[in-house]
């Protein structure tokens, strides 16, 4: 068995099978358990990436000024980067790595699922490879593939979770945009085409995937979007009507940028980066 | 203004490019990781009458050969009924993958397939002479057809278990269970023995299909069951192997294996011979269910293959494509593993068969599937042929073969560029 069967998929499929059990033989409730404990287990990194992200945001409009101004001298402008990067207590990794890390856990949990639906008779065969020898994981298979109106190995016959997918993104996608006016154009650019296409690209293919793995977007995504609010409030989506007047009534706290620093220790600068307080260069208080 | 403009195009250009060709191999790598485990092949067994060996292909042929040479006698193309769909989910023909062993009784040779359609062809010439359902279709049929006298009973997918006549195809009765019906009935006597996955086995009145008793819940079963004068004996993905009355479906005894008993038993004297997954292969004592022996051949090995008698010998098939050859009295290897291909990777899937003295295997290696088969008095090969049907007609419903389809794909893409482009539309807008 590959090393990556070995170490990832087979412990996920077995915990998916034993959760199934567990819960009375519900595979649907399984899947939205599980990813709620992958979530939780990869939650410090999570917050990571998304501190760095804010962190980065911050400092762009900045970053921006110093290009300009350093726009024929390559080293001085790498030397005003890294100066800026410390002032400001992050490192330009910081969002990537932990991303980065994340990734292959989560096309595991996924890849688990299609696994575990077996829908056909030779994805139920090939589970054999794959479950431990504990009878609590044998006495579930075949697990229940019916689940509220759906059947899991199918695709939803009438289109909710296309919608809820699709709804759930847009949703996540549009509270880690902040565009405006003093916002760098290529970055509102790339923003808004992720915005509107990643999506329509996940309903797109909702409607013709197994309806397990749409339950684990639709979880995935409300998840996503609980831990961005309480990292960067409602972002985004404060400016769509309706979550205006919502994002208003809650404040205080304001719904702005808790940056807190992607190192270990806080520079100077980012000591001044307090709830309600922000970085240099920070768009939101340019706007105010 | 203008320079403006001018500025967030340039910007556009350089960034939304690498983007959308990233967005667009993401959606291609979710669909083949997410497509790929929807492409049923089946593993039809063999069924041998007058020198003809009829098995199913992948692709959803039934064929005829010759237990000589092997020559196609006839070839016919299990067309299902077209659906809509796109993506995995079709569009075209559902899946014709045939998983039950065909049946043979009088001058009829009776096929069910994946695409919810049980077949009945002339077995001299291969002429359809009815199929069940006439129109449309029932749900995918992985259960072969079972036969008593003028009766055929075979289950679904959706649980359902049929029972038709066997010369015309009439529907005498029907009976839902509940889960799925993978396993091909058992007929003994007066009553039809099914095997459910939601973990029951059914005893039916194979006159009219009433419900003579069930039992307790055990694990998914998908093994065919085999009986005797008093139990009928039944393996589990529980990973126990069990035996039940016959006369009231109580437990009698349990044999606790190590991994699924996926392979359907066999008796043999006072033993029933049962293979597991974990590859160990155990003959039990009927009355108590205490192991005789048992035999496992190298780490690794997966049984999966249901087991034949011929002789004295026990031929097995292990999923390293080796066939097996074991003293039915003591479990001892009567002679080295015979190795079905010398390119590895192979695999023997699907029940052998035997006749006389020589065992057919299916024998898949990748995507090509062949029937072959050896003496086992000598070892020698005495029939190899590819499951492909030649000439191939054309059928008249596209089969999906494929994991998913470039059709979709294409589409998939197109979308996206035509988002593009008006997103694009959009941001240019001052």
């Amino acid at each position: 068995m590959p090393i990556w069967d070995t170490i990832l998929i087979r412990p996920l499929m077995n915990m998916l099978v034993l959760l199934t059990n567990i819960l009375g033989g519900n595979f649907g409730v399984a899947i939205v358990v599980l990813t709620i404990v992958i979530r939780f287990v990869t939650l410090p990194l999570t917050l990571k990436q998304l501190r760095a992200t804010l962190a980065m945001q911050a400092v762009t409009p900045k970053l921006k000024q110093l290009q300009k101004t350093y726009e024929k001298d390559k080293r001085k402008l790498q030397e005003e980067t890294m100066k800026l990067y410390r002032e400001a207590g992050m490192n330009p990794l910081g969002c990537v790595v932990p991303m980065v890390i994340q990734i292959p856990v989560w096309i595991a949990l996924y890849n688990s699922i299609i696994k575990v639906l077996g829908a056909s008779p030779e994805d139920l065969l090939g589970l054999s490879r794959y479950l431990y020898s504990w009878s609590a994981v044998h006495h579930a298979i075949p697990l229940n593939e019916h689940f509220a109106w759906l059947k899991l190995s199918s695709p939803d016959p009438i289109y909710v979770l296309p919608i809820l997918v699709g709804a759930s993104m847009w949703l996540q996608q549009k509270m880690t945009t902040q565009a405006g006016p003093g916002a760098d154009p290529s970055q509102a650019q790339m923003n808004t085409m992720m915005l509107w296409m990643m999506p329509i690209m996940f309903a797109f293919l909702t409607l013709q995937f197994p309806a397990g793995l749409a339950i684990y977007w639709v979880a995935y995504n409300i998840l996503g979007i609980v831990i961005q609010y309480f990292v960067t409030g409602w972002g985004g989506l404060a400016t769509v009507p309706g979550f205006k007047q919502l994002a208003a009534r809650q404040a205080p706290p304001p719904p702005g940028p808790r940056v807190i620093p992607a190192t270990a220790k806080p520079s100077p600068a980012h000591k001044k980066v307090k709830r309600g307080k922000e970085l240099p260069g920070d768009k939101r208080q340019d706007r105010r | 203004m203008t320079r403006y403009r001018e500025t967030r195009l340039k910007n556009k250009r350089k960034i939304s490019l690498p983007l959308l060709g990233l967005i667009a191999a993401a959606g291609i790598a979710l669909l083949a990781i997410g497509c790929t485990s929807i492409t049923p092949s089946g593993w039809s067994g063999a069924a041998i009458s007058q020198q003809t060996l009829f098995i199913g292909t992948p692709r959803g042929d039934l064929l005829a050969l010759d237990t000589g040479n092997g020559n196609q006698r006839w070839a016919k193309p299990l067309v299902g009924p077209s659906r809509g769909g796109f993506g995995c989910f079709g569009p075209g023909g559902a899946s014709s993958a045939v998983y039950g062993t065909p049946a043979v009784a009088g001058n009829l040779v009776y096929s069910s397939s994946y695409n919810g359609t049980l077949y009945a062809f002339d077995a001299s010439d291969g002429t359809e002479k009815w199929k069940y359902p006439r129109s449309g279709a029932v749900a995918p049929i992985v259960s072969g057809p079972a036969m008593s006298g003028d009766t055929l009973v075979f289950g679904d997918s959706a649980g359902k278990v049929y029972a038709l006549g066997a010369a015309d195809g009439s529907e005498k009765w029907t009976y839902q269970t509940g889960g799925k019906v993978w396993a091909t009935p058992t007929l003994d006597g007066q009553s039809v023995y099914v095997p459910d996955l939601d973990g029951r086995l059914y005893a039916l009145d194979v006159f009219n299909g009433s419900l003579r008793w069930k039992t307790e819940k055990m694990g998914g079963l998908l093994a065919n069951a085999t009986s005797n004068a008093d139990l009928v004996f039944i393996g589990s993905l529980d990973n126990n192997f069990y035996a039940v009355d016959k006369s009231t479906g109580a437990e009698k005894w349990r044999f606790p294996g190590g991994n699924f008993f996926w392979a359907s038993p066999i008796l043999r004297d006072s033993t029933v011979v049962a293979a597991n997954t974990d590859g160990t292969v155990y003959a039990l004592d009927t009355t108590k269910g205490k192991p005789a022996w048992s035999w496992k051949p190298a780490t690794g090995v997966s049984i999966s293959s249901t087991p034949v008698v011929t002789g004295e010998t026990i031929a097995v098939g292990g999923s390293d494509g080796k066939l097996y050859l074991l003293n039915g009295a003591t479990g001892k290897p009567v002679r080295d593993p015979i190795t079905t291909s010398t390119t590895g990777g192979t695999t023997i899937e699907g029940p052998l068969a035997a006749n006389g003295d020589i065992v057919y295997a299916r024998v898949s290696s990748g995507k090509t599937v062949f029937v072959i088969g050896y003496d086992v008095k000598t070892g020698s090969q005495v029939l190899s042929k590819e499951l492909v049907a030649a000439p191939t007609p054309a059928p008249a419903a596209p089969t999906s073969s494929s994991p998913f389809n470039w059709q979709f794909i294409l589409i998939s893409i197109l979308f996206i560029v035509v988002i593009f482009l008006l997103m694009s539309r959009r941001t240019a807008k001052p």
